[in-house]
C-alpha cells in the first residue's frame, strides 16, 4: 500500500492552487481525491510524476478552475438565500413588533373620558360601570369607525358602538347629544357625546363595554 | 464535465444525484474518491464519475440540506466524509422509486412490440 510523502502532498497542494483551485470548500477535498488517485496509479506501477500527470490530465485543461468556479457559485447562491431569509425574518420580526406596539397603543387601556374624578363601580369581564359627573364629555378610546348610534329610550339616551380594526368594538351607553354619526371615522380621544344625567343627581353612570373578536354586524344586536 | 465512459453525459446527467443518494443510503458515510471507486466497481467500469461532475453534485446536495459532512485528518491530508441527513434519507428513497418507475416506463416505451403496433 502506497502512501504519498508529505513533500509529495505539498507539491500537489501547491500545484493545484497554482492551477486555479483555491476555494477552501473544495481545495482540501480535491487534494485528498488527487492523492488517492495518484496512489492508486502508483500501486499499479507508475512513478509519482507520471501518475500525477495522468490524474491532472483526467480533470481536463480547465477542469480545476471550472470546479473552483462552480463551487463558488453553489455556495454564494446559498449565501444569498441565507441573507435573503435573514432579511425576510428581520422584516417579519419588525412588522410583528409594530403590530404588537400598535395593538398595545390601540387597545383601550385608556378611559373613555378625560377626567380624574370618577369611581369604578363595577367591573365584570369587559363590562365597566363608571360613576362620573353628569354631562362629562365621553370620548372614543381608540381610532375607529362608528358602527352604530342607537336611541335606547328617553331615560337611557343613546348607545354608541365603535369598531376598531375589526379586532374589537367599544360600546358607550347612556350618552346624550351624540356628536358622531354611523359610518364616521373617528380618532382616539374624539368626543362622542355627553354623559346622560339623572335628575336631581350630580353624578351619573357610564356603561362602557369592550367586545373582543366581534362577529358579523348582525350578531351585535342585543 | 462528463460523467461517463460508456453512456452519453446527457443520459447520465439526471441520474447522478440518485446514484449518490442511493450509495449514501447504503453506507453510513463516504468520501468523494470512495464514491467514484464504488460506482466504477458496481457498474463494471461502465460508469466513471468525473471529479468535475461528482463534487458539484455533492456540494449542491449539501447546500440543499440533504447531506452533512465531517472531516477527518489523515496526516497532512483532510478527508471529507458525506452522510445523509433525515431529509436526505427520504429524498434518496423518493429518487430511487421515481427512477425505478421511470425505467419501467422506458422499457415499455422502447420495447419492439410497441413500435410494431
Amino acid at each position: 500500500m502506497i502512501n504519498l510523502s508529505e513533500r509529495q502532498i505539498d507539491y500537489i497542494a501547491t500545484d493545484i492552487h497554482r492551477k486555479g483551485l483555491n476555494h477552501n470548500r473544495i481545495s482540501t477535498e480535491i487534494l485528498d481525491h488527487i492523492c488517492c488517485s495518484v496512489e492508486f496509479r502508483m500501486e499499479e506501477g507508475s512513478d509519482f510524476d507520471h501518475a500525477y500527470e495522468m490524474v491532472i490530465r483526467s480533470f481536463g485543461e480547465k477542469g480545476l478552475p471550472e470546479l473552483n468556479k462552480v463551487t463558488r457559485q453553489i455556495w454564494s447562491k446559498k449565501n444569498r438565500l441565507k441573507r435573503f431569509s435573514f432579511y425576510f425574518s428581520s422584516i417579519a420580526a419588525c412588522l410583528l413588533l409594530l403590530v404588537i406596539v400598535v395593538n398595545a397603543k390601540e387597545k383601550p387601556s385608556v378611559r373613555p373620558f378625560n377626567t380624574d374624578s370618577y369611581e369604578l363601580l363595577e367591573k365584570s369581564g369587559n363590562n365597566l360601570l363608571f360613576k362620573i359627573e353628569k354631562g362629562t364629555e365621553i370620548v372614543s378610546v381608540a381610532s375607529g369607525i362608528v358602527l352604530e348610534v342607537s336611541k335606547r329610550g328617553k331615560d337611557t339616551g343613546y348607545e354608541v358602538t365603535i369598531t376598531h380594526n375589526k379586532d374589537y368594538q367599544t360600546v358607550y351607553s347612556f350618552i346624550s347629544d351624540p356628536k358622531v354619526e354611523e359610518g364616521e371615522h373617528i380618532s382616539k380621544g374624539q368626543p362622542i357625546g355627553a354623559l346622560l344625567g339623572t335628575p336631581h343627581q350630580k353624578e351619573s353612570i357610564l356603561h362602557y363595554k369592550i367586545i373582543n373578536d366581534p362577529g358579523p354586524k348582525d350578531n351585535d344586536e342585543k | 464535465m462528463h460523467i461517463c465512459f460508456m453512456y452519453s453525459k446527457e443520459l447520465l446527467k439526471g441520474t447522478l444525484k440518485t446514484i449518490v443518494l442511493k450509495l449514501l443510503s447504503e453506507n453510513e458515510k463516504m468520501y468523494g474518491y470512495e464514491i467514484t471507486q464504488r460506482v466504477k466497481a458496481l457498474s463494471d467500469g461502465k460508469i466513471l464519475l468525473t471529479e468535475g461532475a461528482l463534487y458539484p453534485t455533492l456540494h449542491k446536495l449539501e447546500s440543499e440540506g440533504l447531506l452533512v459532512t465531517e472531516t477527518v485528518s489523515i496526516g497532512k491530508r483532510i478527508r471529507k466524509y458525506y452522510s445523509l441527513t433525515n431529509e436526505g434519507v427520504s429524498t434518496a428513497e423518493a429518487k430511487v422509486n421515481e427512477f425505478a418507475d421511470f425505467m419501467l416506463t422506458m422499457r415499455t416505451l422502447l420495447s419492439p412490440n410497441l413500435s410494431l403496433s
